[in-house]
C-alpha cells in the first residue's frame, strides 16, 4: 500500500475513533471540561515554563492536550489528520472558553504557512506509529519552529510495539522493516466500542528517530527512557505506586515510554 | 529516572533569565575549578567546553536573530534596536560569561583579538570560500571566529555543516543571521579572512577561573 493510501485508511479510522473517545473513560471529557489537565509529569517537565509560548501540537486528536497548554497561557496551535477529530476541538475550544488554532495535515505534508513561527512543537504518545517516513516529519518540526526553539517528544517505546497486542509473543521487528497492518476491535481507549477498523502503522527504532531529528539540525538535549507508561492504553497492565502502568509479568524489565527535547541548531 | 526528567531545565528561557543561568553555572564551575586536581580540572575544560558550544549556539546565538544591523549599533538586548558587527561578536561572548571589554574590542580590528583569543588559526587571501569550508571541515566541530575585509562573524560547524551567523550590514533590516557560507554575504564575498577557532583550552580556562580575556597571550 503506498502511503496516501495508509494515509487515507488512517484517517477514517481517527475519525471513527472520534465518538467513542469523547464519550470514553481515558479521555474522561467532563473531567477535562471542568479543568483537569491530562498532560503529564513527563512532558510538563520537557516543556517548561509554556506561558506566552507558542506552540504547535502534532497530532493532537480533539486537542485536550493543546488546550491544555492553552490554559497554561501558551498560544496552542494543533494539527492533526482527521477533521472530524478537529471539528469536535472546536467545539471543545469554544465550550472551555479558550482560544487555539487548528490545521488538518497529515504531519508529512509540508504547511508552509507554519514555517519558523514557534517556540515549541510538541507531540506525544502514539504518533510516529502512523507515519511511514520520518524525514518529511523532522524536516516540518524543524521549518516550523523559530530560530532557537525546542522540540518536545514523548512517545511509546519502539520496543512495545515488537509484540502482539495481548503481549505474549514478538510479532514485529522493532526497526522500520514492515507496514504493520492490523484489524482492531475498538479502540485503545474504549475496547468494546462497535467499530472494526484497519490500521497501517510503522515500527521506528530510536537509532531512527535520532538520526532523522540529528540530520536536520535538530540537536538532543534531554533524553529518558521509563519502565511504565502514564495511560493505561495496552492489554493486560497493572498499576504501579508512582502512577504509572507496566504490562502484567514483564514489570521493570521493557521500556515503555521515551522523551526527549532537542533544539534547534541555528 | 523520572527524578532525572524533575530536574530538566525550562525550555528557551527568556535572555535575560539566560544569562543569569550561564553566569550561575559559571560561578559554580569556577568553585569546582579552584579546589580540583590538574586531572579534575582538564576533565571539566571538556565539560565547560561542551556547555558553552551548546549554550552559546542553541540559546544566545538563536535569541539574537534578525536583531538589525546598524554601523552604530551596540544594543545589549536581542531583538531591540540594533548591533553592529563586533558589537554582536563580543557580547555574545560576554553574555556567554567571558570576561572581556565589550566596547573597546567592538571597535577595534578583530585580527589581534582573534589571535589572543583562537586556535587553530588560518589565513585566507584571495582564495575561494570553498577552501575555508574545507578548511572548518578539516577542525570539526565547533565555533569559530571570522574576521573580513570589513566584518567580523562567527561560524557555526555542527555534523560537519558550517553556518556563518553575523550582524549582517548586506541585510541591515534582518541584521543577525544565520546562515551558508557561500551564499550573498561578506564572508563569500571578502579578499581577505582570517578564521579561528573559539573555546580552546586556554579561553575555557578563562572562563573557569573569571579571567579577564585580555590576559590571555
Amino acid at each position: 500500500m503506498d502511503a496516501a493510501s495508509a494515509f487515507a485508511a488512517n484517517r477514517a479510522l481517527w475519525n471513527a475513533r472520534v465518538p467513542h473517545h469523547l464519550a470514553s473513560r481515558m479521555y474522561d471529557l467532563d473531567g477535562f471540561i471542568a479543568g483537569k489537565n491530562p498532560l503529564t509529569a513527563i512532558e510538563l517537565e520537557l516543556l517548561g515554563d509554556v506561558k506566552g509560548k507558542r506552540i504547535l501540537h502534532l497530532q493532537c486528536h480533539f486537542g485536550q492536550d493543546t488546550l491544555s497548554l492553552a490554559r497554561m497561557g501558551a498560544d496552542a496551535t494543533g494539527l492533526d489528520i482527521s477533521d472530524a477529530a478537529l471539528d469536535e476541538a472546536r467545539k471543545l475550544t469554544e465550550r472551555c472558553g479558550l482560544k487555539a488554532d487548528w490545521v488538518l495535515s497529515n504531519v508529512a505534508e509540508h504547511v508552509p504557512e507554519l514555517d519558523e513561527r514557534f517556540d515549541l512543537v510538541f507531540t506525544s504518545y502514539g504518533t510516529i506509529g502512523w507515519l511511514p517516513d520520518l524525514k518529511p516529519w523532522a524536516a516540518n518540526i524543524k521549518r516550523y519552529l523559530k530560530p532557537g526553539g525546542r522540540f518536545v517528544f514523548v512517545e511509546f517505546h519502539p520496543a512495545v510495539w515488537m509484540f502482539d497486542n495481548d503481549f505474549t509473543h514478538v510479532r514485529y521487528s522493532y526497526f522500520n522493516r514492515e507496514t504493520i497492518v492490523e484489524e482492531e476491535q475498538g479502540t485503545y481507549a474504549d475496547r468494546g466500542a462497535d467499530i472494526r477498523l484497519t490500521s497501517y502503522s510503522w515500527n521506528h527504532s530510536l537509532g531512527e528517530v535520532l538520526t532523522v531529528l540529528l540530520d536536520e539540525g535538530l540537536v538532543p538535549e534531554r533524553f529518558t527512557e521509563l519502565d511504565g507508561s502514564p495511560h493505561d492504553c495496552f492489554q493486560g497492565t497493572v498499576r504501579g505506586d508512582d502512577g504509572l502502568y507496566r504490562i502484567k509479568d514483564m514489570e521493570g524489565k521493557i521500556p515503555m515510554v521515551y522523551g526527549l527535547r532537542a533544539a534547534k541548531a541555528y | 529516572m523520572l527524578a532525572l526528567l524533575l530536574a530538566a531545565t525550562t525550555a528557551a528561557p527568556p535572555y535575560d533569565q539566560l544569562r543569569r543561568s550561564i553566569e550561575e553555572r559559571r560561578s559554580a564551575f569556577q568553585e569546582r575549578y579552584a579546589c580540583a586536581d590538574s586531572a579534575g580540572q582538564a576533565r571539566m575544560v571538556d565539560s565547560a567546553r561542551a556547555y558553552l558550544f551548546a549554550r552559546i549556539t542553541l540559546d544566545i546565538l538563536p535569541a539574537w536573530h534578525g536583531t538589525r544591523w546598524d554601523f552604530n549599533g551596540t544594543t545589549r538586548t536581542p531583538g531591540q534596536g540594533a548591533i553592529a558587527c563586533g558589537y554582536f561578536v563580543n557580547t555574545v561572548l560576554q553574555d556567554a560569561g567571558f570576561r572581556l571589554p565589550r566596547i573597546k574590542w567592538s571597535q577595534m580590528a578583530s585580527e589581534p583579538i582573534t589571535v589572543k583569543t583562537c586556535h587553530a588559526i588560518k589565513r585566507f587571501r584571495s582564495r575561494p570560500v570553498s577552501e575555508v569550508e574545507a578548511y572548518l571541515r578539516e577542525q570539526g566541530d565547533g565555533l569559530y571566529k571570522v574576521g573580513l575585509d570589513n566584518h567580523v562573524g562567527f561560524i557555526v560547524v555542527r555534523g560537519g555543516t558550517a553556518r556563518f551567523v553575523h550582524s549582517s550590514y548586506y541585510h541591515p533590516g534582518s541584521g543577525v543571521m544565520s546562515e551558508p557560507l557561500d551564499g550573498h554575504n561578506p564572508l563569500a564575498h571578502s579578499r581577505y579572512r582570517i578564521v579561528g577557532k573559539l573555546l580552546g583550552d586556554a579561553m575555557v580556562r578563562a572562563w573557569l577561573s573569571g579571567m579577564d580575556l585580555s590576559g590571555l597571550r
